[in-house]
């Protein structure tokens, strides 16, 4: 679904080029859900944004569902996005002047979807949520887990084929946080959506099958169901074999699985 | 994006920011109301110089001169007068006679107790009617009335002198009493008998040279445009005034010296059918010669002037207008830093350039929108306000000082709009620069 290859990314800050990531090629397959982990200026971020066109690489490639989104112009981005992405902030970012109902049904009304229509639609995923008794209210008279689940509820409602979310639960105190998470897992899987989130929280990570940590702009470790994808792996998967055969690869070649995954998460964290 | 859709968007935007949203607002209702109101006061200047106009001059006519032509220029005769009607657009034409050697006067009653010392013109019996005299009792001659049939002016039966009483009781004077009925005059014009006597002074005294009666059959309205002899004066058939001078010149021994000649006419009258048309008409009939007046050319110039001013007072008003269009862009430009955002975020969800850039037009054009119709609600009660006072001031008078019409409060609604549209224009494109990485950034 999401293909990255040799990716770069510098900026120039005061005259000085900063490298913010470097040859960093993945391959994210279709209802996979991902988390890229990392420190504070580890990158993540950066890819996250990349990965999404919101930001042009210096070098390499993105390509979403076959198209290539590191090249589009604003426009086709635009067009794009409202066919295939959906988005999640870490801070909610709803309109403060439209109601529950109206935030979630907004991606919808950028299509051209009639009122009546798109607000069916956006009462059905909020009640689903849990969120039928708030849909007339306004963003600011909600709290923040009842925001973020109507921030996602918008990310979900066009039914895209991929969502990124940038730290979903970073405003979201830590019980919140677990039901956010469980309810993101839950969705995507049942509308078999790929799920790109950067988090900063290891732990949390360890809830998503695909792990990318990364380090000072590169991949330190990728992990999925806790198995290291090797290089040679990796290298397949950029030749678009297919899903199973490198998972049985992967397999085979790590018998102890539950002890890579600790490892490599132990790692995330002592950086 | 659905256009209800976008402008429910900036609507609600401009709902948030109520108290800019308020003076900006403002500052477009001073603008449009300083143009609207120095433009009324220009169109109420230019209806008050027509109407002036009107009183001074039938629009629609024209006077013909035999004077100020060259010598190639044919007198006005009747074949000219007549070459005039196959002008386009020209009604009526006719010559306008005003007796020469014809001492004429009006008597009535027994012994010619009452009399009276009216003007005496002659013009064709059909142009008449069509020459635009308002009747004010009567009717007008028709073709198969007698000889001597006429109109007379307003005020001409107030003009005969009762010769059997003194001064001050010899006239009745025209004047109306308090509640504006006028007093009967001595003779009634339709009803008695008039005559029409050619008289002259002999060793012994007066004498009567001929006397014939005179049917008349209407009374005109008094219009200082069209001559003195609508406020007293007699109008009857040129031919029956021509050969009423003749009959009168040859008992007076007066030798006529363009005996044998065609009949050449001072003056001529020319209608048109239409203000529109005067120029051209003018035109022509100075092509070939002739001097001529008309209302028209003071018109025309007058135009010139008002327009002037129009111009003036606009430019003036626009003043206002320009303040508030660096008002909408300064409040535009200030949504969208606030907003900054809000724009990014809404890129990120899918929305297309277009629609952002026109969501913030649609917020700018509101401003001017509201701006205009809400300054024009003001423009026409200050108006009112306006022409109330200025009427009083100059007691009573029927002449606005401020007229709005139809033209000018579309023209002032649409400018406000178009004035708000391109203030937002720019602001607007800077909304569409904006990146979507802007939706992360501004944590």
């Amino acid at each position: 679904m999401i293909k990255v290859q040799n990716l770069r990314k510098v900026y120039k800050v005061g005259g000085e080029k900063v490298v913010a990531l470097n040859n960093i090629s993945v391959h994210i397959q279709p209802g996979e859900f991902c988390c890229i982990v990392g420190t504070s200026g580890s990158g993540k971020s950066t890819l996250l944004n990349m990965l999404a066109g919101l930001e042009k690489p210096t070098k390499g490639k993105v390509k979403i569902a076959g198209k290539l989104v590191s090249k589009m112009t604003e426009k086709e981005l635009a067009v794009f996005r409202q066919e295939n992405i959906g988005f999640i902030f870490q801070s909610y970012n709803l309109m403060p002047t439209l109601t529950a109902v109206e935030n979630v049904a907004f991606p919808l009304m950028f299509k051209g979807v009639d009122k009546k229509v798109r607000e069916k639609k956006a009462r059905k995923i909020l009640k689903e949520m849990g969120l039928g008794e708030r849909m007339e209210h306004k963003p600011g008279e909600l709290s923040g887990g009842q925001q973020q689940r109507v921030g996602i509820a918008r990310a979900f409602v066009g039914k895209p084929k991929v969502i990124f979310a940038d730290e979903p639960t970073g405003n979201l105190d830590s019980a919140t946080t677990e039901q956010v998470m469980k309810m993101l897992l839950d969705i995507s899987q049942q509308n078999n959506i790929t799920f790109v989130m950067v988090t900063h929280d290891p732990e949390l990570a360890k809830m998503a099958r695909r792990v990318i940590t990364l380090k000072d702009g590169r991949i330190v470790s990728d992990t999925r169901d806790g198995i290291s994808l090797m290089e040679e792996d990796r290298l397949l998967a950029l030749e678009d074999r297919p899903h199973e055969s490198r998972q049985t690869l992967a397999e085979t070649v790590i018998q102890q699985p539950d002890k890579t995954a600790g490892d490599n998460i132990n790692t995330a964290k002592d950086e | 994006m659905k256009i209800s859709d976008l402008l429910r968007l900036s609507f609600d935007n401009l709902k948030r920011r109520k108290g800019r949203t308020f003076l900006t607002v403002l500052g477009v209702i001073i603008g449009t109301c300083s143009i609207v109101m120095m433009v009324s006061i220009g169109v109420a200047l230019d209806k008050s110089f027509d109407d002036m106009l009107q009183n001074m001059g039938d629009l629609t006519l024209i006077e013909v001169y035999n004077w100020g032509g060259n010598s190639e220029t044919e007198p006005l005769t009747d074949d000219v007068i007549d070459g005039f009607m196959n002008i386009e657009n020209v009604r009526v034409a006719t010559p306008l006679y005003q007796p020469r050697y014809f001492n004429a006067r009006f008597t009535s009653g027994n012994n010619d107790k009452y009399r009276s010392w009216g003007n005496i013109r002659g013009i064709k019996r059909e142009a008449i009617e069509v020459y635009g005299y308002e009747l004010v009792d009567g009717r007008f001659p028709r073709k198969n009335d007698k000889e001597f049939t006429v109109i007379v002016g307003e005020f001409f039966s107030y003009g005969f002198e009762n010769t059997r009483k003194k001064y001050p009781n010899n006239y009745v004077d025209a004047i109306p009493d308090e509640n504006g009925v006028y007093p009967d005059p001595f003779v009634d014009v339709l009803d008695d008998e008039i005559r029409i006597q050619g008289y002259t002074w002999t060793d012994n005294g007066e004498e009567v040279l001929i006397e014939d009666k005179i049917n008349v059959v209407g009374i005109i309205k008094q219009d200082e445009s069209k001559g003195y002899e609508t406020y007293s004066g007699v109008i009857m058939d040129i031919e029956d005034l021509i050969a009423l001078e003749q009959e009168y010149m040859k008992k007076a021994d007066i030798r006529d010296e363009n005996k044998g000649k065609k009949r050449e006419y001072d003056q001529a009258l020319v209608k048109v059918n239409d203000i529109e048309n005067v120029d051209a008409v003018i035109e022509t009939i100075e092509s070939y010669g002739y001097n001529t007046w008309s209302a028209t050319s003071y018109r025309n110039e007058m135009k010139k002037q008002t327009q002037l001013i129009q111009l003036i007072l606009g430019g003036l008003g626009s003043i206002a207008m320009l303040v508030s269009a660096i008002s909408i862009a300064n409040t535009m430009t200030m949504a969208i830093y606030e907003r900054t955002k809000e724009i990014g975020v809404m890129k990120v969800l899918g929305c297309e350039l277009k629609d952002i850039k026109n969501m913030f037009l649609a917020e700018a054009a509101a401003i001017g929108f509201l701006g205009g119709i809400t300054g024009l609600v003001i423009c026409y009660g200050l108006s009112a306000v306006i022409n109330a006072v200025g009427a009083s001031l100059m007691g009573g008078g029927e002449t606005a000082l401020s007229i709005i019409p139809v033209w000018l409060a579309l023209f002032g609604t649409g400018f406000s709009t178009l004035v708000g549209i391109v203030s937002g224009y720019v602001p607007a494109l800077r909304a569409v620069k904006i990146t979507a990485l802007s939706a992360i950034r501004h944590d």
